[in-house]
């Protein structure tokens, strides 16, 4: 009889510890299951997984590689600890310094491709274009990071977060309808690539759907004197700038808008902002004009259980870390990559192939609120990004120098957005 | 009666022997040997670094014919690369899948891109009549964000910002031979792409090598060699400045270009924006004649596997954390956050200090290095 009861109880307790786990995220729970047991391939020797990093760990381009760094190693030491995926194999991250240039960073592809199972992390927008053709060619998997709406339909890559064409339509959005903006002269500023070329076409297709028209539109080559394109948008009496750039461009083109007295809205896309900004010369000025368009949960908010993980990971393995969005980035990305290493744990099969497959099985990649919800269903076809938004605006004394004023901010221009193949 | 060596040059014949001495000729051997086995024997990080050694070597040798034969200095080598990448994405089906474009195999874009690049640099030639020294070193630094300029806004050529993937296959049929530079197949057993990419480039080499030692060697070799040296006593004494300027101008962007379809092939992906094609590109394949060799054509292939190889060089075998000995500062460091330099900033910091060096103490290069070498032992005992 006692025999009986306890038998109850652990199905009980089983039964429970199931509903938990199904409602919870596996990567964060640890993930244990019974699965086949996978056979060791390139990358993976029976007990640890390998994965690659290829970003900038030297020049000017570090200030975003070693955060995002920071936060894929966070998220798998604190794994690691907990046993790692499937709760049996560890992560080990294969750190290569691709200087931002993309022949360093194919070549650390190619010699690393052979010893880990996939790429955890890729960063820069020409280096993934020329990384993925590797990856295609090879059946591998990689996460981008950075927020190219182009990312989201190949089956090679790994996209997470809010796409930058979203960020873009739902600012204009909330900026039209919240921010004070109806009836106002919008104007675009963006550098002259990809990067920029993906902020426009966002505010374009949003224009559409909201009808308005987006009053004048320059372009900067990165790096360069700005005061043409400012003086552009002065004359044409911009109410507000769509301000597709990066942290050294955004505060040269701040400083040329004081020296003209020229002082609209800022509407800048998540890369344009670097915490400390707020501190600087044009402190006041960001601090009365830029609205920050980005997505995720506002650091330090340990109601949202995913920003609570990442704090007290952060905790006991970084603590020297300061708030920083790159490193939340990272985090979130590492969480993804553990969503579809769990998958193809269950499956038993950690090869190229294994990895791919599993991406297709996943269904919809949670981050317990770092950021939205990503749906992957069955094929790269089907992916579907999140669509909302975080929309903040510099103030000094909040963590990263970024006052939330809301946050999953949705609209309509937002979900019509349409990405290219 | 002892027979001259072949070093000794007793007639016109003589100077023109490409390779005079027994020593050469066995060199050349076991440079062709090295060129079939090399590939096949080597792994994927270094035949990727080879590659690309000799995409590099390749736009050297052109701009070396340029710059070092000619004396027409040029700071437009990244316009051409980037003109024969997207011809090569544009002609070799990299963006056919998408409706654009047209999949032809190797032999037709390269032959495309070749002309295309010989058309344009005669356009460049033009105006460098009237130009030397850093009047024409302007006017190519111009060129260079023009075509920029232009690549950007030519969407249905090179799509704009997003850019242009480029071809997946490097395909020759000859009928009775075929082959796919991309996915070779070398004495029965299937190579990988880079190795692939290593013979296609490193025979390019051998091709654009003899080419313009060929031409330098020659009657109009002396002739840019006497518009290097004095332009107007060349006119004087017959050289036509324009015919043989503007002739430097269009075989030296015909080669950039050619240069520029592996350089796509080995990228996969080109986006048309600084830091692929813009003057840091340029002013590396200087770099690479100026550490290499100006005026030398071996010094071009010396420079470019110099300066590709160094900074897997020092990945491959600097160790992740290294201080400096007896002292004990920290030179290399894997921590992100110690005090140190990472391996890619170290690898830069010694290129950017060789460059120095080399223009300081060995204006000719390693070449002339390699030369020093060559009359040492040529002369040995008798060395002084």
């Amino acid at each position: 009889m006692r025999g009986k009861k306890l038998g109850r109880l652990v199905g009980v307790v089983a039964a429970v510890a199931l509903a938990v786990g199904a409602t919870g995220p596996a990567a964060f729970a640890g993930g244990a299951h019974s699965g086949k047991t996978p056979p060791n391939v390139p990358g993976f020797n029976g007990s640890t997984i390998k994965l690659g990093v290829i970003t900038p760990q030297s020049g000017i381009a570090s200030v975003v590689g070693k955060p995002l760094t920071e936060g894929n190693r966070v998220y798998w030491e604190a794994k690691n600890a907990k046993g790692g995926v499937a709760g049996k194999y560890k992560v080990d991250l294969s750190i290569e310094d691709s200087q931002y240039q993309v022949e360093t960073a194919l070549q650390s592809y190619d010699k690393i491709k052979g010893d880990v199972v996939a790429f955890q992390q890729i960063l820069g927008t020409q280096i993934v274009k020329s990384v993925n053709t590797r990856l295609k060619a090879d059946n591998m998997f990689g996460g981008p990071a950075s927020l190219e709406g182009v990312w989201v339909k190949q089956a090679s890559l790994m996209p997470t977060g809010t796409p930058y064409q979203v960020l873009a339509a739902n600012g204009l959005d909330w900026y039209l309808k919240q921010g004070g903006g109806q009836g106002k002269k919008v104007c675009a500023m963006a550098q002259d690539d990809a990067y920029g070329a993906s902020g426009l076409d966002g505010l374009t297709q949003a224009a559409k759907t909201l009808k308005v028209k987006v009053t004048k539109t320059v372009r900067f080559a990165t790096g360069s004197d700005t005061s043409a394109q400012v003086g552009e948008l002065a004359d044409a009496n911009c109410d507000a700038v769509m301000l597709v750039s990066l942290p050294n461009d955004t505060g040269s083109i701040v400083t040329k808008m004081q020296g003209r007295n020229f002082s609209p809205q800022i509407l800048g896309i998540a890369p344009s902002w670097l915490s400390g900004l707020e501190n600087t010369d044009n402190g006041p000025f960001y601090q009365e004009h830029y609205i920050w368009l980005s997505y995720g949960a506002p650091w330090g908010d340990t109601s949202i259980p995913g920003m609570a993980q990442m704090l007290t990971d952060l905790q006991q393995y970084a603590p020297d870390q300061k708030p920083d969005t790159y490193f939340q980035f990272g985090y979130a990305q590492a969480l993804a990559m553990d969503q579809i290493l769990e998958q193809a744990a269950k499956n038993g099969d950690f090869s190229k192939a294994g990895i791919k497959k599993a991406s297709n099985q996943v269904g919809t990649l949670t981050f317990e609120g770092l950021g939205g919800d990503y749906k992957y269903g069955k094929s790269a076809s089907d992916r579907n990004p999140p669509r909302d938004s975080t929309i903040a605006k510099a103030a000094v004394g909040p963590p990263e120098g970024l006052q939330i004023l809301v946050t999953n901010y949705t609209s309509q221009a937002g979900k019509n957005v349409k990405f290219n193949k | 009666m002892a027979r001259p060596t072949g070093s000794m040059i007793r007639s016109y014949a003589d100077d023109l022997r490409l390779f005079p001495t027994a020593a050469k000729r066995i060199g050349l051997v076991v440079l062709l040997a090295a060129y079939l086995l090399v590939p096949y024997l080597i792994n994927d990080t270094w035949a990727s670094v080879l590659s690309l050694a000799g995409v590099v070597a390749i736009g050297a040798i052109g701009l070396n014919l340029l710059t070092g034969y000619t004396g027409q200095p040029s700071l437009g080598t990244a316009a051409f690369i980037g003109l024969g990448a997207f011809v090569a994405g544009y002609y070799g089906g990299g963006r056919f899948a998408d409706g654009i474009g047209y999949d032809f195999n190797l032999f037709v874009y390269l032959l495309i891109a070749i002309v295309a690049g010989g058309a344009v640099g005669v356009l460049i030639g033009l105006p460098a009549l009237r130009l030397r020294g850093n009047y024409l070193v302007i006017v190519t630094l111009g060129l260079v964000f023009v075509a920029l300029y232009v690549w950007k806004k030519w969407t249905t050529f090179t799509g704009g910002n997003e850019g242009s993937a480029m071809p997946v296959k490097a395909d020759l049929n000859l009928g009775f031979w075929s082959i796919d530079f991309l996915k070779p197949t070398v004495f029965g057993k299937e190579l990988g792409s880079k190795q692939g990419l290593m013979y296609l480039a490193w025979g390019f080499v051998i091709v654009t090598a003899l080419l313009v030692k060929n031409i330098v060697r020659t009657r109009p070799g002396r002739a840019l060699q006497a518009v290097r040296d004095r332009d107007v006593a060349a006119e004087v004494v017959g050289v036509s400045l324009f015919r043989y300027k503007v002739s430097a101008f269009a075989i030296s962007s015909a080669i950039a270009a050619l240069a520029g379809v592996l350089y796509g092939l080995y990228l996969g992906y080109l986006t048309p924006d600084e830091t692929s094609l813009g003057l840091v590109l340029s002013i590396q394949f200087l770099a690479v004649i100026v550490v290499g060799g100006i005026g030398t054509i071996y010094g071009s292939v010396l420079g470019a596997l110099f300066v590709g190889a160094l900074p897997t060089l020092i990945r491959e075998f600097v160790p992740d954390n290294w201080n400096l000995p007896i002292l004990g500062w920290p030179i290399v460091t894997s921590d992100a956050s110690a005090t140190g330099f990472s391996k890619g900033a170290l690898a830069t910091i010694i290129y950017a200090l060789l460059i120095i060096v080399f223009l300081v103490f060995e204006p000719r290069g390693l070449a002339g290095i390699w030369r020093r070498i060559q009359a040492y032992f040529r002369t040995w005992p008798f060395s002084y």
